[in-house]
């Protein structure tokens, strides 16, 4: 028999869990600070309170409503997301916050600072659910919420969050939106925030403003960072932690903010992961406990592990992939661009450059310093708009599209500057290229990255790339070299018509540098078509097909290696004319 | 019209008040890209110290003096033993740190001052001077002119001094900043003692202001202040300070002349949400 006091603390653990679930998914899957959960759950709990007590309706036709209704409320705040970011985007919800519970004050209509009371217990067939029926409920909501967690995850939703959470901007040329997947995160978050306020309105029977405001929403942010945020363990032990916390330091109750506060301090100082989370001592031990405990079990039993199975299927998808990229077709026209044009004020970066790139080759965009290279290059992948002209993809126009629509075109590129998704492992990387192809609509982003398929696709890029010992490291501890492949990897995700290297060369040693030569080289044999633009003459003479030179903005030389060696423009232009000298 | 002029130095006060908070944080974030919570924390100690230095010499200028220059070395603590280890992590660590600081401050407060509200009544500025038929009361001509005094030692270091010039250059690029030779740790100490010890200001003004100190005092002002620094364009100081003056003008003047019924606070918050969704990047900020 468990006390009246014992389920309600329970009951209280389980809802607050749920709604640091949904913080997890906005801050912890998808990177975005938010201040402001209380607004969701609030939004959860008002709308429950009011659909049962003013317009009558049962539990269990309000539930449905005060889902949508926080998950639509989830969706408007996220709109903002679309122009603001990072910390723009963390104080703009603790604005949210704080005008959401003046408003529930204010206005009359919501039962003012009072709140709203009487809400009924819920009932199952006219039976009124007693204390441990109730803490079942909250549980079983709980082990939705769980559920839906771990699935988003292994989903290409949760690869898209976790793209946009470790670099933004890199999201884009794989073809993915980031503020749309933002807003899906907001309004996936708020609904099951939403959840949690409703199942609190119904347990506690009255809510007021002051329930949902900006420092119960601090507590529940605190909550995931405490126990790790990103994970579900950490949500759920950081909320059941902190909801038995007061419980706890009862005997202390005159200092317990002041205990609360220096614990935080000392929490960030010293496992600024959170208590559980994947960097985390305690998560670190518990692993190696288990892997012991596993050895121990698997020592006893006689093993015979099949292991041969995966490294087959990685072969023979990859037998299958470079069969399937020979094109023995005569090469086309893959990425045209007319007279294309960039002014910044009264400055011609880029003035009238018309370049044919025909499939299978590798074209080579060179010139000194400030003559319009990268310019060019970000208009191809659409980072910033063409001023006048055209860019054509296999003879449609892109050139009007959004960054993330002309990569889901087919325009995979590298930056200059590499741009990993730093915390995620190398097959991740690629898997995040992949999912592009995925991530097009809310539906089809909700299918699971998490299976052979995918990773045998993406273990064969691994493999074109020589990333294949590296599946598993966490990409931010590979060297530039490396990174610079897993870039070019990444892009062949997208199965790009056109990669576009951004100076892929510079900073690698002259070994990393081969090396990377032969892997360009390798992939326009299995079929794909590269445009690179690079400083060393040495290497865009040595691999190019055909090169293009800028100057000042301008094109003026294109041709065969040998035929730009030999152009006396292009000697000028490099080493200034015989009047300068 | 007397109460006009009343309303309008009101809001300067109450602008000045809030730019005092707001460009301390804005320096901050400019430098460190930290969201600076806990500074409205120091803002409360000053108001704190200055109460107590009061009580024991008696004297305002002493007290004003040790709160600001104890609040300095306050925040130079908090930068060198919370953030600093901090910033190689994620900045949501230094945000939650910043936030644990300050709910702590607000305790010890509590713990220390008891939870009421304690009177803080300089009696040489009590009374008040008449200009025509304007009243003008020594306490708000003492804060005016400490204000225009704090504002033109903060421009003159800022933009005059090679410290000034250390902490400008910090913001634009912190590891340039640190291999042209410009000793960075010791520049960004000195930015949080400045931003610290003008916090602390504000804090004593207010609470003379107020003839009130009190342990969560600083609640409401952390998040204008971080509202403030996101108005007025991040990390344009320029811009805080313009956003600051009208916040407490519009404030005023909406709780004087208007039906609105919304708290202070609400009013500062739906000024912010409305400017991010008609100018992301804030009044002054770049795009």
């Amino acid at each position: 028999m468990i006390s009246t006091y014992a389920l309600t603390v329970l009951t209280l653990m389980g809802i607050w869990s749920i709604v640091a679930l949904g913080l997890n998914v906005i801050t912890g899957y998808a990177g975005q600070f938010n201040l402001g959960i209380g607004v969701y759950m609030g939004t959860g709990a008002y709308a429950a309170a009011m659909l049962t007590t003013g317009a009558g309706l049962d539990f269990w036709v309000a539930l449905p409503c005060a889902l949508a209704i926080s998950g639509v409320m989830g969706f408007l705040t996220g709109l903002p997301a679309l122009r603001v970011r990072e910390d723009s985007l963390a104080v703009f919800t603790i604005g949210l916050v704080f005008v959401f519970e003046s408003l529930l004050v204010y206005l009359p209509y919501f039962g003012g600072p009072v709140g709203i009371g009487r809400i009924p217990h819920v009932t199952i067939g006219g039976v009124p659910l007693g204390r441990e029926a109730y803490l079942a409920l909250v549980l079983a909501a709980l082990l939705l919420v769980i559920a839906a967690n771990v699935y988003l995850k292994r989903a290409w939703m949760g690869l898209a969050w976790a793209s946009i959470r470790e670099n933004e901007l890199a999201t884009n040329v794989i073809g993915i939106h980031p503020a749309r997947f933002k807003l899906y995160a907001f309004t996936i978050g708020a609904t099951f925030a939403g959840l949690g306020g409703a199942l609190y309105a119904h347990f506690i029977h009255y809510v007021t403003p002051y329930d949902f405001g900006f420092l119960p929403s601090i507590y529940i942010l605190v909550m995931i960072v405490f126990g790790g945020i990103g994970t579900v363990r950490g949500a759920v032990f950081g909320a059941c932690f902190l909801t038995l916390l007061p419980e706890l330091f009862r005997f202390v109750q005159d200092y317990r903010n002041l205990i609360y506060g220096g614990m935080l301090v000392a929490l960030m100082l010293y496992e600024p992961d959170g208590l559980l989370g994947d960097n985390s001592r305690l998560w670190r031990l518990i692993l190696s406990v288990r892997s012991r405990v596993g050895e121990w079990f698997s020592a006893r039993s006689s093993s015979r592990v099949a292991h041969s199975v995966g490294a087959s299927a990685v072969s023979e998808a990859a037998a299958a992939g470079s069969a399937a990229s020979q094109k023995t077709q005569a090469p086309i026209r893959v990425l045209e661009t007319v007279n294309l044009t960039r002014r910044f004020g009264g400055l011609v970066a880029v003035n009238g450059v018309s370049i044919e790139v025909f499939s299978q080759e590798i074209f080579g965009v060179i010139g000194p310093n400030g003559a319009g290279k990268t310019t060019f290059f970000n208009m191809l992948s659409g980072a910033i708009p063409c001023s006048s002209g055209e860019i054509r993809l296999k003879n449609e126009p892109i050139h009007s599209l959004a960054p993330h629509r002309i990569a889901q075109r087919g325009i995979g590129r590298t930056f200059q500057i590499v741009r990993p998704f730093s915390q995620l492992s190398v097959i991740e990387n690629v898997l995040a290229g992949i999912g592009a192809r995925f991530c097009t609509g809310f539906v089809d982003a909700l299918g699971q990255h998490h299976n052979a398929l995918h990773r045998d696709e993406a273990r064969m890029i691994l493999a074109q790339t020589g990333l294949a010992d590296y599946e598993n490291e966490i990409s931010r501890n590979l060297p530039l070299g490396l990174l610079r492949r897993l870039e070019i990897a990444r892009a062949l995700g997208l199965r790009p018509d056109i990669i576009l290297l951004d100076e892929s060369f510079s900073g690698l040693s002259h070994r990393e540098s081969l090396s990377l030569l032969e892997l360009v080289r390798n992939l326009r044999d299995s079929g794909a078509t590269i445009i690179l633009i690079e400083h060393n003459m040495q290497i865009t003479m040595n691999i190019c097909n055909r090169i293009a030179v800028l100057d000042h903005g301008t094109k003026i030389a294109e041709g065969t290696p040998e035929e730009i060696r030999a152009n006396p423009k292009v000697i000028t232009a490099y080493l200034g004319s015989a009047d300068h000298a | 019209m007397t109460l006009l002029i009343q309303q309008l130095i009101n809001a300067v006060e109450l602008g000045s008040i809030y730019a005092m908070i707001a460009v301390g944080l804005a320096l901050t974030y400019g430098v460190l890209r930290i969201l600076h919570v806990a500074q409205a924390g120091i803002y409360a100690a000053g108001a704190y110290i200055g109460l107590f230095l009061y009580q024991v010499t008696g004297s305002f200028v002493l007290a004003l003096a040790g709160s600001v220059i104890l609040a300095g070395i306050l925040g130079v603590l908090i930068e060198r033993f919370v953030y600093r280890p901090m910033l190689p992590r994620p900045r949501i660590v230094a945000l939650i740190a910043s936030i644990g600081l300050l709910i702590c401050f607000s305790d010890l407060f509590r713990i220390l001052g008891g939870p009421n509200q304690l009177s803080f009544d300089i009696r040489s500025l009590n009374g008040s001077y008449g200009i025509g038929h304007l009243l003008i009361s020594k306490a708000d001509a003492a804060i005016l002119g400490g204000t225009i005094l704090i504002f033109v030692s903060l421009w003159f270091i800022l933009q005059k001094t090679r410290l000034g010039f250390a902490v400008r250059a910090a913001a634009q690029d912190i590891e340039t900043t640190e291999i042209m030779g410009i000793n960075v740790s010791r520049s960004v100490s000195w930015m949080f003692f400045l931003s610290s010890a003008v916090a602390a200001f504000g804090g004593v003004m207010v609470g003379v202001l107020y003839n009130a100190v009190y342990p969560d005092m600083g609640d409401a002002i952390a998040y204008k202040g971080l509202a403030l620094i996101v108005i007025g364009g991040f990390g344009s100081l320029t811009g805080t300070v313009i956003a600051s003056f009208l916040l407490a003008l519009t404030e005023v003047f909406m709780t004087t002349y208007t039906a609105v019924p919304l708290s202070r606070e609400a009013i500062a918050m739906l000024f912010l949400v409305l400017l991010i969704l008609i100018r992301p990047q804030g009044l002054l900020g770049k795009a």
